[in-house]
């Protein structure tokens, strides 16, 4: 057990400048958005460097309470990776705010959304369930405020089904933490994760669904995304790319800690304690929200709903990879989650720069756009590209390893990688539609759009990022790899990593 | 190892790389397309067969080789699709259209990536680049909506496809562990014996894809979209050398019928798998034909005349026997010649007419004769007419298939090759007979790069004709490197077959002194009399009374009217209603999926809680 106490620094900084905003922004509203990219660039590079120079895996002990009794936070591979992705992830979008957010409360609006990174970054790095749920609470109530912020009336209605949907959900998940502690008296990640099998397989089957229910609220998961659509396209672009991009890989991480490393069996394939494979249920739900997702954008003629439909089956196809649940599933699955990141929050904020250019959001009005802005066009085009995993962009690599995996799985996994490659058909219409429209010319001319240097950097960024990765696919893959590692050998990479002494019951 | 093969892939990258950034100069575009195309050829000199590349990276867990391999059929396949690829670069110097130069160029990369591919990591990422990259390519054509469509109906298609094939990649990698395209073959044919089934599952997962790519019959509906629609100097290229990606899978993946052990034979002593593709080509041939009769669009005509051809293509190599095969790749070279010239000259006769409708055209051969004399010569290859090169092929097509004893294809492929001379007939005459309409009488001939072209065009299809040789003994060794005993060639002017030779000169030397005869006869006896467009027909009577425009007066209105009756009937049977009736089902299912989201908090409460409900008995059940 190495122990790397700095690396709570990665929740406590935005946390602590969170709070002291409100002080910023009585000398300027624009000071607040500059405090917010200072403070998210910290983390960024902060956690940069504890994946560049390989400080991991080490273990965050609190006052000197060594888990299981005081609470840890575990700095794995996974926890560092993902981190890294959504302060990377959460600065662009923060530079890119710096331009977009400028009526209404700019102050609050600062605060909330670094509450929001600093929880979605105690969700990765938390080693305890308990923990794991204030973080999630953290993260969904500043997201309900963020979703409500803006002149929109459609803000509200979404922020508001998101808000009943995940209450649900937060109850939920609670309760199946209860369960759990009734039975072992722990609340610790690792302990739990070493002894699960001294429970009774009834109870934790369903604490094990209340846990899923819950958590797949956050993860997008068919029946519990009901919110996603309407939150998504109510909410300014800034933080529907938020959302997209940070907030799905919190979600979908915690989801597979939860039903991987707590209640998962090592093997060759991860399967999950008690009387129901878990792991199963969640393919199966996987697949179902892929094929809803896709099928409902088909026939959306608003950009921004469309995306928001897409991102929902994206998140199916993350889970179908995950659920797999050997290496290269996984490996697949958080490669393809990085490759939506990036690529759907740029979607996101290139639909805020055509909005704000009175462009529109419906796909109509994205004929012609390569005339009028060639950048956001080429932006546009390379983040449907990657969407739709073709090669020379980085959702190729994520899809053909999730594909590949599944049907290396064989059995009833070729079914379900045959209906999620149906749905990919459809989802290549829609992308494709807007693709084709943007490169069909108008009959009138219309005016240039001009980008301001603020929204470019970030989609520049994104856009490079894409390409990069198509092409040097280990550029993220080796993060992957040793990502995927955490999931499958959950005693190996994770367990002893945590708690040295412990032995599996 | 040869280092130099991967620069057939790298050179066409960079080069798309640099047209990209210069696209907004269109004669910088293409003259850097063109030298990329020009320097590929370069490189491609110093390539000889079993020349092979590895390059190995760490993917998916493990280390993943890519091979590059160069076979004969590789070689083969390289040379005519890049030579042809420079030719039709060179012509688009002097061109207008809104092929962008980038996009050509990264479909050369996935060209030469797919031919040299020994794996099939390599072959479905080419495959890929290529799907995405002509998809796009075909956007920009003259009729911005519809070219809109058809990019898209043929994406749809495509990407179908290759998920298809990857889908069998992945199955064949479950089974053998490997990606390597041989060992996976050898595989499959030694499972032939247990499992024909599977097999055949496998390989139609592969087929399908190939199918679609070359547009055979039932997956042909995007070909005449997109070949209409696409940008003038791309149509060449999607025509002559795209279609041919789907033949060199099939060539990949046909050696399995040699272990005919574990299939029941059909008539005729070849498998039955084989004996339906045979039929499937056949079909697709027929069904190519008898719709090209019928169009108005000269390159809707032409793009249903590649599909007739990519059928005789099918229905030769699926015969699997020496002549067959041998029939088949000379005659998807021949198309590939062929072709070319035609969709190459058509965008000459586009460019200065504006309209590729055969009935606002006609007399344009006083204006244009260079670029006519080379329709002609396509006309006259692609209807098989013997000093041509389109004569040998189709043959010793028919020469396969006797042999085999396929009565009944054979009779069907006649028709089509008669079907054949009705459309190509109706082109020729539309466009360049008959009498010129008066808009047309500032029409200019191509500049010089333009007649440059077709004067090489010209050449290299009575060349081929006339010298079948050249190309024969290439797709000799073809044929011998797939374990099948090949023809042999005596000297270069003889077509070799079953039954006979044909020393081609011989018939050219004497067709051209009877036409030469004919000529002289038709100047010294005939009566001319030249009449202005509007001065016919009418006996005298003003036109205009009957509703009569001068477009009613040319040639190809409503040109095979009474055919058209006859196969009216057919005609209400639509393969391209199949595949918009599944687009649409799904998009009504999308809609009514849609409904679950609808705007109200307490249905997704319900939902959540529902779904809830339903785990807890199942896990309670369970």
């Amino acid at each position: 057990m190495n122990i790397f106490n700095n690396a709570a620094l990665l929740i406590g900084i935005p946390l602590l400048f969170a709070f002291s905003i409100p002080l910023f922004g009585f000398i300027s509203k624009q000071l607040t958005k500059w405090v917010t990219i200072f403070v998210i660039g910290f983390n960024a590079t902060f956690s940069l460097y504890i994946l560049l120079a390989h400080k991991f895996p080490s273990v965050v002990v609190m006052g000197n309470w060594v888990p299981p009794f005081g609470e840890n936070l575990y700095v794995g591979p996974v926890a560092v990776f993902l981190v890294t992705v959504v302060s990377l992830i959460g600065l662009l979008i923060a530079i890119y705010n710096l331009w977009a957010i400028k009526g209404g409360d700019v102050t609050r609006f600062s605060v909330l959304f670094l509450m929001y990174i600093a929880g979605a970054s105690g969700i990765i790095l938390t080693g305890d369930i308990f923990n794991l749920f204030i973080f999630m609470e953290i993260t969904e109530i500043t997201s309900y405020a963020l979703a409500a912020y803006g002149p929109e009336r459609r803000a509200l209605g979404g922020a508001f089904k998101f808000l009943v949907v995940s209450s649900i959900g937060s109850t939920l998940y609670l309760l199946g933490v209860m369960l759990i502690y009734t039975q072992l008296g722990t609340l610790n990640i690792a302990e739990i994760a070493a002894r699960i099998g001294q429970t009774t397989p009834g109870l934790l089957t369903f604490a094990g669904v209340l846990l899923i229910s819950g958590l797949a609220v956050e993860a997008e998961l068919f029946p519990f995304n009901g919110w996603v659509p309407d939150t998504y396209t109510g909410a300014v672009n800034g933080v529907s790319a938020a959302l997209s991009g940070i907030g799905a890989i919190a979600g979908v991480y915690a989801l597979f800690r939860i039903v991987m490393t707590v209640l998962g069996k090592d093997g060759m394939y991860v399967l999950t304690y008690g009387k129901l494979d878990l792991m199963a249920v969640i393919a199966i739900l996987a697949t179902a929200t892929v094929v809803i997702g896709e099928l409902s954008a088909l026939t959306q003629k608003n950009v921004k709903k469309m995306l928001a439909y897409s991102s929902m089956a994206q998140m199916g196809l993350v889970a179908a990879g995950f659920s797999i649940g050997s290496t290269l599933g996984v490996y697949g699955g958080i490669f393809q989650l990085i490759n939506h990141s990036i690529a759907k929050s740029m979607l996101f904020l290139i639909v805020g720069v055509l909005v704000a250019a009175g462009v529109g959001e419906r796909i109509e009005n994205f004929k012609g756009l390569w005339k009028r802005s060639p950048f956001l066009s080429l932006a546009f085009t390379i983040g449907a590209f990657s969407m739709l995993g073709f090669p020379l962009f980085a959702g190729f690599w994520s899809k053909f390893a999730i594909v590949g995996a599944s049907i290396q799985r064989g059995g009833w996994y070729d079914f379900i990688i045959g209906l999620v490659l149906f749905a990919s058909v459809a989802e290549a219409f829609y992308y494709l539609r807007i693709v084709t429209y943007i490169f069909s010319s108008t009959e009138m001319e219309k005016p240039k759009i001009k980008v301001n240097l603020s929204p470019a950097i970030p989609i520049f960024i994104l856009a490079v990022a894409i390409v990069a990765i198509g092409v040097y696919p280990n550029l993220i893959g080796n993060f992957s790899m040793q990502s995927a590692g955490e999931f499958t050998h959950k005693m190996k990479d994770y367990v002893l990593n945590v708690i040295p002494t412990i032995t599996a019951h | 190892m040869n280092s130099n093969i991967i620069w057939l892939v790298v050179i066409p990258l960079i080069g798309a790389a640099v047209s990209a950034i210069v696209v907004r100069y269109k004669l910088l575009d293409r003259i850097v397309t063109f030298l990329t195309f020009a320097t590929t050829l370069f490189v491609l000199f110093s390539v000889h067969v079993g020349d092979s590349y590895l390059w190995s990276f760490k993917f998916l867990g493990t280390t993943l080789n890519l091979t590059f391999g160069v076979s004969h059929l590789s070689i083969f396949m390289l040379y005519i699709s890049v030579v042809f690829g420079t030719v039709l670069t060179f012509y688009s110097l002097i061109d207008r259209s809104k092929m962008k130069g980038f996009l050509l160029l990264l479909i050369l990369a996935a060209n030469n990536w797919i031919f040299m591919a020994n794996d099939m990591l390599g072959f479905f990422f080419a495959w890929e680049l290529m799907g995405w990259s002509s998809v796009l390519s075909v956007l920009g054509g003259r009729e911005t909506e519809n070219s809109r469509h058809s990019a898209l109906y043929y994406a749809m298609m495509s990407i179908a496809g290759s998920y298809s094939m990857l889908f069998g990649i992945f199955i064949l990698w479950r089974l053998t562990g490997t990606f390597s395209i041989a060992a996976n073959v050898s595989y499959l044919s030694s499972t032939l014996g247990m499992h024909p089934w599977w097999v055949l599952g496998i390989v139609s997962l592969f087929f399908v894809t190939f199918m679609i790519k070359s547009g055979i019959f039932p997956f042909h509906t995007w070909v005449p979209l997109a070949y209409a629609y696409s940008p003038d100097s791309f149509t060449p290229f999607l025509s002559g050398v795209m279609s041919k990606y789907g033949v060199y899978g099939m060539l990949l993946f046909l050696p399995i019928s040699l272990m005919e052990k574990g299939f029941p034979s059909a008539f005729g002593g070849i498998p039955w798998a084989n004996y339906t593709f045979v039929w499937i080509g056949v079909v697709t041939a027929v069904v190519g034909t008898i719709l090209a009769i019928f169009q108005d669009d000269v390159k809707k005509l032409l793009a249903y005349s590649s599909l007739s051809n990519l059928g005789y293509v099918v229905a030769a190599i699926a015969i699997f026997s020496p002549v067959g095969v041998t029939a088949g790749i000379y005659h998807a070279f021949n198309h590939l010649l062929f072709k070319g010239a035609l969709f190459i000259t058509l965008i000459a006769v586009i460019s200065r007419t504006g309209t590729s409708k055969m009935s606002e055209m006609g007399g344009l051969w006083k204006k244009m004769p260079i670029t006519f004399f080379t329709f002609f010569i396509g006309i006259a290859s692609a209807a098989g007419i013997p000093p041509f090169n389109g004569f040998g092929s189709k043959w010793m097509i028919y020469q396969a298939m006797i042999k085999q004893h396929l009565p009944f294809a054979i009779i069907l492929l006649f028709l089509a090759s008669t079907g054949a001379f009705m459309y190509l007939f109706k082109a020729f005459h539309s466009v360049f007979l008959g009498q010129l309409s008066h808009k047309y009488d500032n029409v200019k001939e191509v500049s010089v790069i333009g007649q440059i072209v077709e004067f090489f065009l010209m050449f290299a299809m009575i060349f081929f004709g006339v010298q079948p040789g050249y190309i024969l003994k290439p797709i000799g060794a073809i044929v011998s490197s797939m374990g099948l005993k090949p023809l042999p060639v005596m000297a270069n002017g003889y077509v070799t077959g079953m039954f006979s030779n044909v020393y081609v000169p011989l018939i050219g030397w004497s067709l051209a002194i009877s036409f030469i005869f004919g000529f002289i006869l038709f100047f010294v006896t005939a009566k001319h009399k030249y009449v202005p467009q509007e001065n016919n027909y009418t006996a005298g009577q003003n036109p205009q009374d009957w509703g009569l425009t001068p477009e009613t007066y040319q040639f190809s209105w409503n040109f095979y009217q009474p055919v058209e009756k006859l196969f009216a009937p057919f005609f209400k049977i639509k393969v391209d209603g199949f595949f918009r009736g599944v687009g649409d089902w799904t998009k009504a299912t999308g809609s009514a999926i849609k409904e679950i989201f609808v705007e109200n908090a307490q249905m997704y409460t319900f939902f959540a809680v529902v779904g809830l409900i339903i785990f807890v008995i199942a896990g309670w059940v369970a």
